[in-house]
């Protein structure tokens, strides 16, 4: 049960990270035409 | 094409390269990891390309074969072991030249005279701590062979080129003699770092720097608004380069290498000397190994020791650019690491980290951090516009 539960936990962080850049890069960037900045330690 | 994990074609290519690993033999591993990398930096930044093989190759390999030469000569030992430390010099001084006039104007000449080419290298510092770490290691353990492509494979591994983590020699080499198979539990765990990468980059960073972005565009200067600043680019930072980390970490996985951690929950420290042990872990590290216990460590009076970690954050600073506000940052983090030596605090120990009084140092800490993050707003009179709000609240 408790492999259950962790295993399931795992997958919801998955699919709400990937629906979150998914939303991101396609509503949010493409439709408003922001971008994301470049690493900010890039060019250290 | 970007040497950059938002370029989907240098991403791509990093990808491809961790496919073709699958038909690579262990016994070549090394050259074939090193010749690959040359090709994907080849696409993406050739001058970096050229810039990290002609110093490895030019000046890291003939001052190794020269330090072995005079080993078995009979010399005064003063000049067998001062070849090594030579090179080191000579490569904080390339660094040191080379952030000089990344920040500043030539003094008396006016403009920059040092070829744009060459000031957008990426990854050069990261590069010269490896290098260093390098020379250093090789200096104590006096190996008899160098290991030409080895070498290479390090100073070009791609995951970890622009910004980190800054992985050891002795560690990368250890891996690198039996790589990690690439099994589906390895590949989940792989994929879900490089996934939580995009996320607090692309989604969590990128949200909290428009959020800041607005704030300070809004122009107001009140106690609220100046914390909400300081709070977002604190978490901004943390966001940004623990999801590079993660996605550098998740490509060195995919590569056969497991990179080291940068961060280890930095926000739950409980002093200044704590957060610095769990936040950009591998730059402290090393300076640590590299600085920190050569000139003494924590031998002699407290006041000694206390006054080398304050030295070490004024160069931590200097290291993130050759400027005052760095300065005053790394100086800021010092002072703070120095103070909390002569008073003897220290960390709280695992079995006691519950209680107002653990939560009252967490927040204490992490609010002097963030008050730190003054020193990276754009300029100075927005500086003092957060640090008036924050006064006259």
């Amino acid at each position: 049960m408790k492999f259950l539960t962790w295993k399931y936990w795992k997958l919801l962080k998955w699919s709400l990270m990937l629906a979150a850049i998914f939303w991101m890069f396609v509503f949010q960037l493409s439709e408003k035409g922001l971008e994301v900045p470049e690493f900010v330690y890039v060019n250290f | 094409m970007d040497l950059s994990y938002l370029d989907i074609r240098f991403v791509a290519l990093l990808g491809l390269l961790a496919l073709l690993r699958f038909a690579w033999p262990k016994k070549h591993y090394a050259a074939l990891g090193a010749l690959s990398s040359a090709v994907l930096i080849l696409l993406a930044a050739p001058g970096t390309l050229i810039a990290i093989s002609g110093i490895t190759i030019l000046f890291l390999m003939p001052l190794l074969s020269l330090s072995r030469y005079v080993r078995n000569l009979r010399v005064p030992s003063i000049i067998k072991e001062s070849i090594i430390p030579f090179g080191i010099a000579s490569l904080v001084l390339v660094l040191v030249l080379f952030k000089v006039f990344r920040q500043f104007t030539i003094p008396g000449l006016g403009g920059r005279w040092l070829h744009s080419g060459v000031l957008a290298l990426i990854g050069f510092s990261y590069f010269i701590f490896r290098a260093i770490d390098y020379l250093r290691t090789q200096h104590i353990l006096k190996p008899q062979k160098i290991g030409f492509w080895e070498l290479l494979f390090y100073v070009l591994f791609p995951p970890t080129l622009s910004s980190g983590p800054i992985q050891r020699f002795q560690d990368f080499s250890r891996q690198l003699s039996n790589p990690q198979e690439l099994t589906p539990a390895l590949g989940w765990d792989a994929l879900y770092r490089i996934t939580r990468g995009y996320f607090r980059k692309a989604v969590v960073a990128a949200l909290l720097n428009r959020g800041i972005e607005s704030l300070l565009d809004s122009g107001a200067e009140s106690g609220p608004t100046s914390v909400l600043v300081l709070i977002g680019m604190y978490l901004f930072f943390y966001f940004d380069f623990a999801g590079y980390s993660d996605i550098a970490i998740g490509f060195g996985l995919l590569l056969g290498i497991r990179v080291p951690e940068n961060f280890k929950r930095p926000f739950l420290a409980t002093s200044i000397s704590e957060f610095w042990r769990n936040w950009h872990i591998t730059l402290v590290d090393w300076f640590r190994v590299h600085v920190f216990i050569p000139f003494g460590g924590m031998r002699g009076p407290l006041i000694r020791s206390a006054s080398l970690a304050l030295l070490i954050m004024v160069f931590v600073g200097l290291w993130h650019g050759l400027t005052l506000p760095m300065l005053a940052w790394g100086f800021w983090h010092g002072l703070n690491s120095f103070l909390e030596a002569l008073c003897h605090i220290k960390p709280i120990t695992p079995g006691f980290r519950r209680g107002p009084k653990y939560w009252g140092r967490v927040v204490w800490t992490n609010a002097r951090v963030a008050l730190g993050g003054i020193f990276f707003l754009p300029d100075t009179q927005t500086g003092l516009r957060i640090l008036s709000g924050l006064v006259n609240w």
